[in-house]
């Protein structure tokens, strides 16, 4: 239970990334547009489940990272946008510094050969 | 910063969750139609394009229930269902709860009332500045008259002349007073009056005592050195007890003329309301007397006399002064004061003359004549009162361990629906607590309840006296120990059978259930209910012991009426 708990919270962890830039790059969107953005460039990681999107979102929010209100969407419905607001931008930037520091050591991790080290 | 305003947003949310519940409906529903929507354009026929939307989206109520989750305060939503639950479930079972609140209640109680009372006879300090200043000189208690120049052990039992060559010879002390050992009765009206005299215990004391004690008259002023010399105007201080209750809190006592034994005497002032004097005794002095009014009162023995030994001494040492080397310098003297009276000694006296010396004892308590007296009784109660408290735990941990028995069917049942263990154990906790809680309650109730009794059966209240200054309001520290244990007790059995059922493959526990017959008598039950016996038998040993025990000390706590002189029991 542990073990997936923790997939589960890493996964959120990107998820919020993601549902971030998605709304950095495109401004207000709606849920369903934020799901297919990051499907589209994620590929299967929403495949299965677009619906815990909503959780991501409504934490997102409570943090005061997003902030949402009712709009019409294309088809003429009621549909709720979310956009990002100042302290969202300014954790995406925290975040994504953070992100891109772990993946470059990582990365330079992965890089090292046994011959290197000699 | 962002958690404690996540927490607020929750708080909110959790107020308008109805709300929440709708909007989070209506984005599901355009999530729905959305997806639908693009299916359909991908030419999947109505029906197949909206199952896909549904597939994908994933399981509604799982993510509904995550949503829950991070939207209101699930933690406090789910104490508010497991109290409800576990209220419903204690009212459903009425005896089992009433068994353990009556066993938690007594055991608390008498546990509590009889430790309190222990604490304030044997551990309280006297309600005066600093108590940790103050010394003794002597350990026993001797009361209350003492001949000749030699005494048994120590001295502990001064003259007045004694008294004062220590009093200035001991530069150690930053004030050494002393007053009488025993108890004097008065005659007192108020001069005047037309009321008949009435008898109230009073005490002579020296005239530095209330500065020694360092206690502030709550009306008009406490006795000064300057009332104690031979020939001074005799002043006397009233109780605040004897002034609110008898005389209305009258302004006009203070300074007022009132007749001790028919001795005029001028009430100079009123002591503090929680001052009882240098002792706990079931009757306090309601006057203070300086100690040279003694002749002007007329008592039986001169109390100026060099050899009649009648007064305890009390002393606040010097800040930092060592009590050993004040000891030391006081053995001295005393050998001193001894050796200038060689020629009035009996060869008694003289024979004894190496062995006589003096011990201080921390003062702080007073004059510990009732802790000397009862000491012994009151540790053979507590140990009692201890099992009294082993006995209800046990009782309690039995009763919730068969209560989780019971239920084991049932824990097993939630478990194969899929109930979370953790959910359940905390449900078996959540009754414990609420029982522990109200037992508690109950229990503060009878330990009140039980102080009053045992103080009125030990100290019976004389109409018009002082009642013997002990609190009957219980201990909180004793109060939050006995409370804790039970509690501890109860929470560890009753959760117990809870968390073994949860470890139980539900379908074996479930067939197990059905036809059980064997197996109800666990181990730790078999222990319980010997180590419970055990306890009873032990509890009941020890109550004729202390009967035996208590019988020749039975205590004498009356006053004697008569002529009002000094007790000479």
């Amino acid at each position: 239970m542990g073990e997936a708990k923790n997939k589960t919270e890493v996964q959120q962890g990107t998820l919020a990334l993601m549902v971030l830039k998605t709304l950095d790059v495109l401004g207000p969107l709606h849920g369903y547009g934020i799901a297919r953005r990051i499907e589209q460039i994620s590929g299967d990681l929403l495949a299965v489940n677009q619906g815990t999107l909503y959780p991501v979102l409504l934490k997102l929010e409570q943090e005061g990272s997003i902030a949402s209100e009712w709009g019409a969407s294309e088809h003429n419905r009621k549909a709720r946008f979310y956009r990002l607001t100042r302290a969202g931008r300014r954790q995406l930037r925290a975040e994504a510094r953070d992100w891109e520091q772990t993946t470059a050591i990582i990365e330079r991790f992965f890089a090292v050969k046994a011959e290197d080290l000699n | 910063m962002r958690i404690l305003r996540r927490f607020l947003k929750r708080l909110g949310s959790w107020v308008t969750r109805r709300q929440d519940e709708e909007r989070l409906s209506a984005e599901i529903e355009e999530h729905l139609a959305l997806e639908t929507a693009r299916n359909l354009l991908a030419g999947l026929p109505p029906a197949e394009a909206r199952r896909n939307a549904v597939l994908k989206f994933g399981s509604v109520e799982a993510i509904k229930e995550d949503y829950r989750e991070q939207r209101g305060l699930p933690f406090i939503e789910s104490l508010f269902q497991d109290t409800r639950y576990a209220a419903r479930r204690l009212r459903n079972s009425p005896a089992f709860s009433v068994a353990v609140l009556l066993a938690l209640a007594l055991g608390i109680g008498a546990t509590t009332s009889i430790f309190s009372l222990v604490h304030a006879v044997l551990f309280k300090s006297l309600a005066v500045a600093n108590p940790a200043e103050l010394y003794r000189v002597g350990k026993v208690a001797r009361c209350c008259y003492w001949g000749g120049y030699s005494q048994e052990n120590e001295f502990s039992i001064f003259s007045y002349d004694l008294y004062k060559h220590f009093r200035d010879h001991t530069p150690g002390f930053a004030e050494l007073a002393a007053f009488q050992a025993g108890g004097a009765l008065f005659g007192v009206r108020r001069a005047g009056a037309a009321e008949a005299a009435q008898g109230y215990p009073g005490e002579f004391v020296s005239g530095n005592y209330f500065a020694m004690f360092g206690v502030r008259a709550y009306a008009g002023r406490l006795l000064v050195p300057a009332d104690d010399q031979p020939g001074a105007p005799p002043a006397a201080v009233m109780s605040y007890r004897l002034w609110q209750q008898r005389y209305g809190s009258d302004p006009s006592v203070v300074g007022a003329l009132f007749n001790l034994d028919n001795k005029p005497f001028t009430i100079v002032g009123i002591t503090p309301p929680g001052f009882f004097g240098d002792k706990l005794r079931s009757i306090p002095p309601d006057f203070f007397l300086p100690l040279n009014t003694e002749p002007v009162v007329g008592a039986a023995a001169d109390p100026n006399d060099v050899a009649t030994h009648w007064l305890d001494m009390i002393g606040r040492i010097r800040p930092g002064a060592d009590p050993k080397a004040i000891e030391a310098d006081m053995r001295v003297e005393l050998k001193q004061w001894l050796r200038s009276h060689w020629a009035d000694m009996s060869a008694n006296d003289r024979a004894n003359f190496p062995e006589q010396t003096l011990f201080l004892a921390p003062g702080g308590a007073g004059i510990t004549a009732m802790r000397d007296e009862y000491e012994h009784w009151l540790e053979i109660l507590m140990l009692v009162s201890s099992f009294v408290l082993l006995i209800v735990c046990a009782n309690v941990a039995n009763l919730m361990l068969v209560r989780g028995m019971e239920r084991r069917q049932q824990t097993s049942l939630s478990m194969a629906l899929g109930a979370q263990a953790w959910r359940l154990v905390r449900q078996a906790l959540t009754e414990c607590l609420l029982l522990s809680i109200a037992g508690g309650a109950a229990g503060l109730a009878v330990a009140y309840a039980c102080t009053r009794l045992i103080l009125r059966f030990a100290f019976p209240h004389i109409a018009g006296m002082g009642a013997v200054p002990i609190s009957a309001s219980p201990s909180m520290p004793v109060l939050l120990f006995a409370f804790g244990v039970s509690t501890i007790a109860g929470i560890v059995f009753g959760i117990a059978p809870a968390w073994t059922a949860t470890r139980m493959d539900p379908i074996e526990a479930l067939r197990g259930a059905s036809r059980s017959t064997a197996r109800t008598d666990s181990l730790p039950r078999k222990t319980l209910v010997v180590f419970q016996a055990a306890l009873s038998r032990i509890a009941g040993c020890l109550r004729p012991a202390h009967d035996r025990s208590a019988q020749p000390r039975k205590p004498t706590l009356r006053i004697r009426p008569g002529p009002a002189h000094h007790r000479k029991d």
